[in-house]
């Protein structure tokens, strides 16, 4: 028999169950190979999982469908080799899916291939550094889906010579090994062959029997992990070494091998969580630009490391601290106002254990901050500084410290800055946005007045046109780009005037958005929330009365980020898909009032701005007519000063709000 | 655009007359149906996909998926409108939930939905909830043009396979990315495309069937032919360069 007794050798074969009673069936399976590949795919969106499902089925694959990672990674542990390859989503509400495949890769060790919508080279980098074997962009096509055997093969291959190592060789593994190669490509099984074979010629002895049971591929569950991890910290990382660290472990079973490539494993994971954390000090340098690490990740900088090596549940200062030196020279390679800094603080954490005392004093004199209140002082600081001082070598608890230097050697329990630190780097990173916002949209102040006067020819043509065109609602549905990145915006619009007019008094969404033009609800905005304040009498009827205290509310409510106020302006309410009808009829003119309910986006959109930088000037357009834009919108400015003096922009209500 | 009842009636009539030809012009009308959902970009190759994976083993496969995605849009929609209602919008969640109908429109083919979610995303970005409210109409609108073309397009499919036929797959037009102008009037590239007056962000057919469509970046999609045509009625002058 070439498989060892069914229940006892567990499978590693592709292939149906009823081939593996048999022994003539062995082959015929692993003639049809990849045929009866045993994909677990993994992702909460049901449409997904569903087509995603039927394709592989398509591709005569095994399919296990999950719809959660919780789920997917329990059906992994019970069933140790029942499956190949897993395919998972990235973003999934109850694990991250590279949390997942961390697991995977440290419990199962399969490969695994991530799968999103999001393609931004960020998130493909992280599948990369996390480990996927793959990353797939959705919508995923039936021919991606044909060739992840490819990924199977090649683990298997490596895997196999992971343990071509000098010393001990294992018979069940090298066995397991020769088998799953004989199986798995048929096609290439000449090549397989002749390179397995010269393998074991190299290595010598123990390879024909192939009648020995197969032992089953190690597999690390969390306890043996956690075994693992006590271990090495025992050891100290930097002393572990997987023979010494076996010892320690004392687990039946388990070769020097195994040890060894999990250990392998295990450093790039720390590498990686350093890495990170590193990386995303470098991130902070430019805010605006994928801010794809959140900045809620910044507890984990000083979290994650302690928790996940705290996971033996003793955490030696020298073990973290020698750990945070391993990150450490990763963060050496960030460029950083600090680089100097780094290159001193690096030689600090790798003589750990050795510095003296008083020498690490003086330096952390120098660099150290006695307070995180310092710390967050420094506005402009990069974050990697801040990093630096979470991993850098803690010492001795105190240094009083010059607070010149931000570059603390952070002498302070590192527990304790730790904690510290992600809060005031989140301090600093909120005032430092808001510091960025606000110089964005000052920007953005320039070219509204170029608008204004180029528009104004427009709007009178297509005044007229804005009824017929234009309830976004009811019309055909326009996609508006809406593009932070870039002020240039391909965007054509069939109604010009709505661009134009809206241009101009919806300054935000102007620059950042320039061609924003189409048939947008927002266009219409503007229009009519001038005509509102200007013109109370014109045909805007309901509209008009509501309108302006309407505007003025909801642009207030926005500052506020309160919808609340909605009781007295049906117009004003949140854009609602099943509301919207009935606001609108109510009113005579309902292409004014939508685009009264439309003003108020850009009239929100000011407000905020307004709060940002008081000296906003133009808030409202209060205008309708082209010629007069340019008037009112001057005249906006005392009409903003005048409201602004009337309220405090937290929390009000603005009902009586003359306008 | 076909609706059901019209097809139906005129099916209906045309049994009495020539029973035999009732099969072929439901394939007939739906494949012009299904073509025209293609050009209007309502749907892409990737709903082709799904139409070719459906079979003997699975026949209602497409329905299946089509419901889900309702499903599971409907119910995202929904969380997305009370999430921005919100007094502080959790712009976290609501990315999330906009990535989330991203993906599953664009795995079904739901083009326009799936564009749609992109240009929320970006405004996402700038976390200004009356202005993600108003993307997100965008996207309503959207989604219920595409259910309702869908359940039409499924109908069909239906009478057609209770007709005992099969149901004919139209092809997904491939659409030739052009350049285009950023703003009416402009010459981009005289040699290639000289779009004059304004222009849609809808398809526009030209006599010689050349379909141009823009799509949420502002890039006018041609498909088709790509010489020069002329296009007087909807104001635009297309020349499409030979490349």
């Amino acid at each position: 028999m070439k498989f060892g007794g069914g229940a006892a050798g567990s499978m590693s074969l592709p292939g149906s169950s009823v081939a593996r009673q048999k022994d003539g069936a062995a082959d015929a399976v692993s003639d049809q190979f990849p045929a009866g590949l045993r994909v677990l795919v993994v992702d909460d969106d049901p449409t997904c999982l569903t087509i995603l499902d039927k394709m592989l089925r398509t591709c005569r694959y095994e399919v296990t469908k999950c719809n959660r990672a919780e789920v997917a990674l329990s059906l992994l542990r019970e069933n140790k080799n029942g499956y190949d390859v897993v395919i998972s989503d990235v973003h999934m509400p109850d694990m991250d899916g590279f949390k997942l495949l961390e697991h995977i890769g440290l419990e199962m060790d399969l490969p695994v291939i991530m799968m999103s919508a999001d393609d931004s080279k960020n998130v493909v980098m992280k599948g990369v550094t996390h480990g996927a074997c793959d990353y797939l962009i959705k919508p995923v096509r039936i021919e991606a889906l044909k060739n992840i055997w490819q990924h199977v093969v090649r683990k298997k291959k490596n895997g196999w010579k992971e343990l071509e190592q000098p010393g001990r060789l294992d018979d069940g593994d090298r066995q397991q090994k020769q088998e799953d190669l004989d199986n798995l490509s048929p096609s290439n099984e000449g090549s397989w062959k002749t390179s397995k074979r010269k393998g074991e010629e190299d290595e010598g002895e123990e390879k024909d029997d192939m009648a020995t049971l197969k032992k089953p591929r190690v597999v690390w569950s969390a306890e043996l992990h956690q075994q693992f991890v006590v271990a090495v910290n025992q050891l100290g990382i930097d002393k572990a070494v997987p023979k010494k660290i076996l010892e320690l472990m004392n687990v039946t079973g388990l070769t020097r091998e195994n040890v060894a490539s999990h250990l392998q494993k295990y450093r790039l994971y720390l590498r990686r969580l350093s890495g990170v954390s590193q990386h995303q000090g470098g991130l902070n340098n430019s805010f605006l630009g994928p801010q794809e690490t959140s900045f809620g990740m910044m507890p984990s900088l000083g979290g994650i490391d302690l928790r996940t090596l705290t996971v033996a549940g003793q955490l030696p200062a020298q073990t973290l601290a020698s750990y945070q030196a391993s990150g450490l020279t990763r963060a050496a390679l960030k460029p950083s106002i600090a680089m100097p800094f780094v290159d001193q603080r690096d030689s600090l954490s790798i003589e750990i254990p050795k510095l003296k005392f008083g020498e690490g004093q003086k330096q952390q004199q120098q660099l150290s901050t006695t307070n995180t209140k310092h710390i967050n002082l420094l506005q402009g600081i990069p974050m990697t500084m801040e990093q630096k001082q979470l991993v850098s070598f803690q010492q001795s608890p105190q240094l009083s410290g010059t607070l010149n230097n931000l570059h603390g050697g952070g002498q302070n329990s590192s527990l304790l800055r730790q904690m510290v630190q992600p809060q005031s780097q989140g301090e600093m990173l909120n005032e430092s946005i808001g510091g960025q916002m606000s110089l964005i949209q000052s920007s953005i102040g320039q070219p509204i007045p170029r608008n204004r006067v180029s528009n104004s020819d427009y709007s009178v043509n297509h005044m007229a046109d804005l009824p017929h065109n234009g309830f976004p609602l009811s019309s055909t549905p326009v996609i508006t780009p809406l593009s932070s990145k870039g002020f240039k915006q391909e965007g054509i619009s069939s109604d010009m005037q709505g661009e134009k007019v809206f241009a101009q008094s919806y300054d935000v969404f102007d620059n950042l958005h320039q061609h924003k033009t189409q048939n947008w609800q927002l266009q219409n905005a503007a229009l009519n929330y001038g005509a509102a304040s200007r013109y109370p009498t014109t045909s805007l009827g309901n509209a008009v009365n509501v309108s302006p205290s309407v505007l003025v509310h909801q642009a207030f409510s926005l500052a506020n980020h309160k919808n609340g106020h909605n009781g007295d302006c049906h117009v004003g309410k949140t854009i609602s898909f099943a509301g919207a009808e009935e606001q609108f009829g109510g009113t005579t003119n309902i292409d004014r009032n939508a685009n009264c309910l439309l003003t108020n986006i850009p009239s929100r959109v000011k407000v905020e701005r307004v709060q940002e930088m008081s000296s906003r000037t133009n808030l409202f357009s209060d205008h309708f007519g082209h010629d007069d834009l340019m008037s009112a919108l001057l005249k906006q400015q005392e009409d903003l000063g005048q409201v602004e003096s009337e309220f405090d922009f937290d929390g009000y209500t603005m009902d009586n709000i003359p306008v | 655009m076909l609706n059901v009842a019209e097809a139906q009636e005129a099916l209906e009539i045309e049994k009495i007359e020539r029973p035999d030809m009732d099969l072929i012009e439901m394939q007939r009308q739906f494949a012009e149906y299904s073509a025209s959902l293609f050009r209007e970009g309502f749907l892409d190759s990737q709903f082709t996909q799904l139409q070719q994976l459906q079979d003997e083993s699975n026949p209602d496969f497409v329905l299946e998926v089509v419901s889900l995605f309702f499903d599971g849009s409907e119910r995202l929609l929904n969380d997305l409108t009370l999430s921005l209602e919100q007094e502080m919008v959790d712009f976290k969640k609501v990315d999330a939930h906009v990535h989330q109908l991203k993906g599953s429109s664009s795995s079904i083919g739901a083009q326009r939905v799936k564009n749609a979610c992109i240009a929320f995303r970006n405004c996402c970005e700038l976390q200004i909830p009356e202005a993600c409210r108003a993307y997100l109409q965008q996207v309503k609108q959207e989604y219920l043009l595409v259910k309702n073309k869908l359940q039409t397009l499924l109908k069909m499919e239906q009478q057609i396979v209770a007709a005992g036929g099969s149901i004919p797959i139209t092809e997904c037009p491939e659409w030739i990315r052009l350049e285009c102008c950023h703003r009416p009037g402009c010459c981009y590239k005289p040699e290639w495309i000289r779009l004059e007056c304004c222009y849609r962000m809808e398809w526009i057919i030209s006599e010689s069937r050349m379909v141009a469509r823009v799509d949420h970046l502002g890039l006018m999609l041609l498909a088709g032919v790509d010489q020069a045509r002329v296009l007087p009625q909807a104001g635009v002058l297309l020349q499409a360069g030979v490349d």
